[in-house]
């Protein structure tokens, strides 16, 4: 049984560098490790740390940004100006040196990800929301009799799904990124697989043909997670805009 | 003069007229109102005694108790101290002349000879407006509004003092509908008139006072001027918006329902907008309220909104001034005014939208501090664009059952029950495939259709239109409208329109209330058909 998030630790080591083959279909490492293993760990493990991260800041997102939204006054003002100080910070130096300080784990490094990631959605959040309270459908749900909550769940958390689908896709995106640079510059818990920490450890061995086994598969799982995913943030924007657009054609 | 006391008069065991109390001094005219078979007619043959019910009470005539009179004594009363103008115009003799009809009564209850009644019957039909030669014609040869004239006649022969005219211009036309009315008006000004009548116009040309008669009870009794142009009865509310005559502004609107004859509870009751289980139980007296007596358990029709001195200000620019306005029940009243004036703005403050900077808003007599749930079901709102109002995510069915779910009415089976019959009300289709749509599906007509379905589905007391039409075209508008004003009259409504459009407004209000700089202006109501022009003046100042 393999626990989360996967270490280098959890897997059995055979013969070093040995070249891909019926037992080890992508070949062994230096340290005689499964690379295909390796890579799927690593690929896991990104996951692991994106749905973390998502999930954070697209629940911050939400429901501070539709709070501020939808009960407005003083409250909305100050957490707009905490919101603007933390978009013009410089979030990946500052990530990189508390990484470094700290050596955070992998739930630890997902909390230092999302303070450092929620402003941006909540702000897009917030700017959406803003536009929609001031709907009359809205009116009219409060003209029934429609709570605040009500409101929020049945209607504002309806049309800002999509939004939140796509910040998801974003910050997945800048997540798996971000982790493979840290990792890749050996600023993360070394005892994590990582996809930048393969990269980076085939690359030592550029001289010996063992490249094509030990650096191709991390490099070109790192760079299909992030062409997926763009191409999944492409299409749901693409998706949003044309239902937008087919509500403003009915307008019309 | 007349003094009727406690009458009852009952066929069978149909009881015809109740509790019927009435005082008229010599001079005097009393217009009796009601629909057909309200009991006017029993009351005038009671009163000249041809009644042959079983009749209860007293009635008085100078004094003398006429309901102990034998035969005898009540044919020598007939015709000199009492007459009547008969409804129907069959009550002239086809076989005889006039000159005969009109002399024979005079011959035979007075000691004229037929000379002396011939020379008197010439005069009085040429205050008649008819010439002698009438008085050679058969009753054949004369149309119906020269037919009304000497039936007219025959109660004016022998100088009565008392004459009942009854329905004295049914089944004439308009122009001889005036010219009998402005004859009435000079012949019997000396005398002591009662006028049975569903005609509103006629009471208020020729009565001083109004007796509004249903189900043979008395429902409102007062000065005509006072009763016609501030009706406080439902229904005598009901009588002036169904009037052609008096309603030159806003569309006819009938009553809801039938009368059901009763012997318990409000005769009016089944047919009431503002209903209460007491109504139903107990028969309402008929009560001094004010300067008239009204037999209702709310004391006429309920103030169910109360606006006042509602002020706002957006930035510097002071919008609203001190608004104050009142809604009865089952009125439509229209704000009116230029766009951006602020009308939605009132709209939005009495909703609680908008916090106003001051002012009250009292609904049921209850001053609004703040808005719970139940608040929302007595007033609704309709809002300008259905587009905006209708969240586009939603099917049919979600949009117009969601104040259900809001307001927690139990029972969820029966949502699908109450959506179809709302669908069916707004006349939309009720099919479950309809329901299904979504508002891109739907034009803009059949969306703000939906949206009037949805604001009615909790059967709330008040319902605010705020400009509902003015993105429909004229033909869609005009049927929205229609059907507003059909909802009103069935579920008695009371309706706040929020329109820029004069004329629409004059279709569709009981009164008109127009905005200008912030501040409102209440005119003349229009059911009384007063001068519509007098809008279009005001109008014209702000437009």
């Amino acid at each position: 049984m393999i626990g989360l998030p996967i270490t280098y630790s959890t897997i059995q080591r055979d013969e070093i560098f040995m070249r891909p083959s019926n037992i080890h279909l992508l070949g062994t490492n230096e340290a005689g490790q499964d690379v295909l293993f390796l890579v799927l760990g690593g690929v896991i493990n990104s996951i692991i740390l994106s749905i973390l991260v998502v999930l954070g800041t697209n629940l911050i997102a939400l429901i501070l940004g539709s709070l501020m939204a939808l009960y407005g006054k003083s409250l909305e003002r100050l957490l707009l100006r905490v919101i603007d100080i933390f978009i013009v910070l410089p979030s990946n130096i500052l990530i990189m040196a508390i990484s470094i300080y700290i050596k955070p784990s992998l739930f630890w490094f997902s909390f230092v990800l999302i303070l450092f990631g929620w402003a941006q959605g909540t702000k897009l959040i917030w700017s959406h929301t803003k536009r929609i309270v001031n709907k009359d459908y809205i009116n009219a749900v409060k003209s029934f009799g429609g709570s605040g909550p009500y409101i929020l769940r049945k209607h504002i958390f309806r049309e800002v799904f999509p939004l939140l689908l796509v910040i998801a896709i974003q910050t997945t995106r800048r997540v798996i990124f971000l982790e493979s640079s840290l990792s890749f510059l050996g600023i993360t818990n070394p005892e994590i697989i990582s996809l930048g920490k393969l990269i980076n450890n085939s690359l030592n061995f550029l001289y010996l043909e063992v490249w094509r086994w030990c650096l191709l598969p991390p490099l070109l799982g790192l760079v299909g997670i992030l062409v997926t995913l763009s191409s999944i943030g492409i299409y749901i924007e693409g998706k949003i805009d044309r239902r937008f657009n087919v509500d403003r054609d009915n307008r019309a | 003069m007349i003094e009727i006391i406690g009458l009852n008069v009952s066929y069978s065991d149909k009881k015809v007229l109740k509790d019927i109390y009435l005082s008229l001094q010599r001079g005097e005219k009393l217009a009796v109102i009601g629909e057909s078979g309200a009991g006017k007619t029993t009351l005038a043959f009671t009163l000249l005694g041809l009644c042959r019910g079983n009749i209860k009470g007293r009635i008085d005539i100078d004094g003398l108790e006429i309901t102990k009179l034998d035969e005898r004594a009540l044919k020598e009363l007939r015709w000199r101290k009492i007459s009547i103008a008969f409804q129907n115009l069959d009550a002239l003799n086809p076989a005889l002349r006039i000159r005969e009809q009109l002399t024979e009564v005079i011959v035979e209850k007075s000691n004229k000879n037929l000379e002396e009644a011939y020379l008197e019957v010439v005069n009085l039909i040429n205050l008649l407006g008819l010439n002698e030669s009438y008085l050679e014609r058969f009753p054949s040869q004369l149309s119906g509004g020269e037919k009304r004239k000497i039936i007219i006649a025959m109660a004016l022969v022998n100088s009565p003092e008392i004459i009942i005219l009854d329905e004295p211009t049914s089944s004439l036309d308009g122009e001889a509908r005036d010219e009998v009315t402005e004859i009435l008006k000079d012949i019997l000004i000396d005398k002591t008139v009662i006028i049975n009548t569903h005609d509103l116009k006629l009471a208020y040309e020729l009565s001083d006072k109004v007796a509004i008669l249903y189900g043979g009870r008395i429902i409102e009794y007062g000065e005509t001027k006072m009763v016609i142009e501030n009706p406080r009865h439902p229904y005598t509310r009901g009588l002036l918006r169904a009037s052609p005559l008096l309603n030159k502004g806003k569309d006819l609107q009938g009553i809801p329902g039938v009368f059901e004859y009763k012997e318990m509870g409000c005769p009016f009751s089944n047919r009431c907008v503002q209903k209460i289980d007491l109504c139903e139980k107990e028969t309402p007296k008929l009560n001094e309220t004010g300067n008239r007596k009204i037999a209702c358990h709310k004391g006429g029709i309920e103030k169910i909104l109360e606006v006042k001195s509602l002020s706002k200000s957006f930035s510097d620019k002071k919008v609203l001034k001190d608004i104050t306005f009142s809604l009865y029940s089952g009125e439509s009243i229209t704000i009116l005014g230029k766009t951006g004036s602020g009308k939605s703005t009132i709209a939005r403050c009495i909703m609680g939208l908008t916090e106003p900077d001051s002012g009250e808003i009292f609904l049921f007599n209850k001053r609004i501090t703040k808005r719970d749930i139940s608040f929302y079901r007595d007033i609704q709102m309709v809002f300008q664009d259905p587009f905006e109002s209708i969240n586009p995510r939603l099917n049919i069915y979600e949009i117009i059952s969601e104040p259900l779910y809001i307001q927690k009415i139990r029972d969820k089976d029966s949502y699908i029950n109450l959506v179809k019959s709302v669908l069916k009300q707004v006349q939309l289709p009720y099919s479950e495939e309809f329901l299904r749509l979504h508002p891109y599906q739907l034009s803009g007509g059949e969306l703000q259709r939906v949206a009037i379905a949805r604001a009615i589905i909790l059967k709330p007391k008040i319902l605010i239109a705020d400009e509902i039409t003015s993105f429909l075209d004229v033909s869609i508008q005009a049927k929205i409208m229609r059907l507003l004003l059909d909802i009103q009259e069935n579920l008695g409504l009371s309706i706040i329109f929020i329109l820029h459009d004069i004329a629409l407004a004059k279709k569709v209000s009981d009164r008109i209330l127009i905005l200008n700089n912030g501040i409102l202006e209440e005119y003349k109501s229009l059911e009384l058909g007063g001068d519509i022009y007098e809008y279009e003046r005001a109008m014209g100042r702000i437009c």
